[in-house]
């Protein structure tokens, strides 16, 4: 009786088949396991592309940066240390550091507008309707970035999400680079509390 | 402030952020391996970043990108691993005091258990409301769409009416999730998972789940409120092998369109279905009314 259940619920529900778990991807790319490089992209590089292109805008410098990322994660799968942290989260950091090098490598750079990564942040609220998940992940974050400060809040995005370095942001407002530190600081660990975040 | 501003313990938020030069940054990590606080608040800020990463929209790549990789790794080497002393300390690693024994494949999830907001918990007797239920909701699988329509009449009627005993006080606006921290974990988990349906009567449920903390949460985005007096109720429905089992996961109150979202009470065993149904206010037992939605996970 209960395989007409599972028919019956399989019709009325659109199941994707469940992929297999990102560290246990990384764990086999660290043996050369090109099939599973391939699965574990499959997962990832949605997320990596996302990032980058927040960062960098630019989609044909964002995905040359993004193929670097995974390059590098084929080279280094042997150094992911599982008591560290997720291969997610791993992929997702070393993602963003490179955004970040490549925007202050950029010429560019230095024309950006101090305010462009909150306003991205803020645009991409209204925009974000594919995904319910995303939507909930943008709520919250919105909310607890919305307990911050106005200039912890600032700070923070323009740091995250715009690639400055402190000493970049101490110059475009006009205010001591300690003042930076400190509110980049407090700001995180604000975020951190109010996301409920341990590590 | 009366920290000098070079103080590496200044560093933090700037480090989580990729803020620092790589003169900074390298002072800053110079200093964790005497400073177990300092790599502990470092390490949280970090996670708390990746939040920030979470909440980008993703943007599918192009095929060709994919078919360059695959070639360059064919003739790429790859790194030998590190000789195990270059990781960090166990002992340094706030995650690493959980005894590991009994949740083995949390990874750096573990010991965050007691994080999850459950849904309303409420006491049982099970017994024979167990077998009434299983025979309602399997021995009528043919029934369920129709009698769901028709649950779903009575919900567009009704705007309002939202059961308010299992609400919290601090309920956010409309729109916004009562179970964030939980979700947090749910989607930070390595072996994070999602499936979603249609739910009768309008709207999509989402349930995302990791198998290694034996969680899961259901997002509703788009479905009406419940009729006056009822309320939503989440159910496992366990697999053929685990016997059929129906037990609660807990209420969802409070859903009046938009995205709502629950993480749900107890453990999720591995392969049951994800259902909910239309209930009187406070709750059932066992399901009494049709499922609206049924999300299987494996």
């Amino acid at each position: 009786m209960l395989a007409i259940v599972e028919r019956d619920t399989e019709a009325w529900s659109s199941t994707e088949p469940a992929p297999a778990s990102p560290d246990d991807l990384l764990a086999r790319v660290a043996t050369g396991d090109q099939a599973a490089f391939s699965d574990l992209y499959d997962v990832l590089s949605g997320r990596v592309l996302g990032l980058v292109t927040r960062l960098l805008r630019d989609r044909a410098q964002s995905e040359e940066v993004a193929q670097e990322v995974f390059l590098e994660v084929w080279q280094q799968a042997a150094r992911f240390d599982r008591q560290r942290g997720t291969a997610s989260s791993w992929v997702l950091t070393m993602a963003h550091r490179r955004a970040v090098d490549r925007v202050r490598a950029s010429q560019s750079s230095h024309d950006r507008d101090t305010k462009i990564g909150i306003r991205d942040f803020e645009a991409g609220v209204d925009d974000v309707s594919e995904s319910v998940e995303i939507r909930i992940e943008h709520e919250r974050v919105s909310r607890a970035l919305a307990k911050l400060t106005e200039f912890q809040r600032q700070a923070v995005q323009l740091a995250y999400y715009g690639g400055y370095s402190h000493s970049e942001m101490a110059a475009h407002l006009g205010v001591p680079i300690g003042t930076v530190k400190t509110r980049l600081r407090d700001g995180m660990i604000r975020l951190r509390d109010e996301m409920g975040v341990t590590s | 402030m009366t920290e000098r501003h070079d103080d590496p313990a200044l560093l933090t938020g700037s480090h989580a952020l990729d803020a620092l030069s790589d003169d900074e940054r390298e002072l800053l990590e110079a200093t964790f391996s005497d400073s177990p606080e300092l790599r502990a608040e470092a390490d949280s800020l970090r996670e708390t970043a990746l939040q920030l990463a979470y909440a980008v929209d993703p943007i599918e790549p192009p095929a060709s990108m994919k078919a360059s990789l695959m070639a360059q790794i064919a003739s790429t080497p790859q790194a030998a691993p590190l000789a195990a002393s270059a990781s960090a300390p166990a002992a340094s690693v706030p995650q690493a005091s959980v005894p590991s024994a009994s949740v083995p494949d949390a990874d750096g999830d573990a010991g965050q258990e007691a994080r999850f907001t459950p849904a309303t918990r409420r006491t049982r007797a099970g017994g024979s409301a167990t077998a009434a239920a299983q025979r309602r909701w399997f021995q009528r699988p043919a029934a369920v769409l129709s009698t769901a329509a028709a649950v779903a009449v009575v919900f567009l009627g009704v705007g309002l009416g939202v059961g308010t005993a299992f609400t919290p006080s601090n309920q956010p606006g409309p729109g916004t999730t009562q179970a964030s921290s939980g979700l947090d974990r749910i989607y930070a988990a390595s072996d994070f998972k999602r499936s979603t349906a249609k739910v009768s009567g309008g709207g999509t449920a989402t349930v995302v789940w990791s198998n290694s903390l034996g969680k899961s949460a259901v997002i509703l985005d788009g479905v009406a409120a419940a009729p006056k007096g009822k309320t939503y109720e989440l159910w496992y429905i366990g697999s053929e092998g685990t016997g059929g089992k129906i037990s609660s996961a807990g209420l969802m109150d409070g859903v009046a369109d938009g995205v709502h979202s629950a993480v749900l009470t107890g453990t999720r065993s591995h392969g049951v279905t994800i259902g909910m149904t239309v209930e009187p206010e406070g709750g059932s037992e066992q399901p009494t009314t049709t499922p609206i939605m049924a999300v299987p996970t494996a």
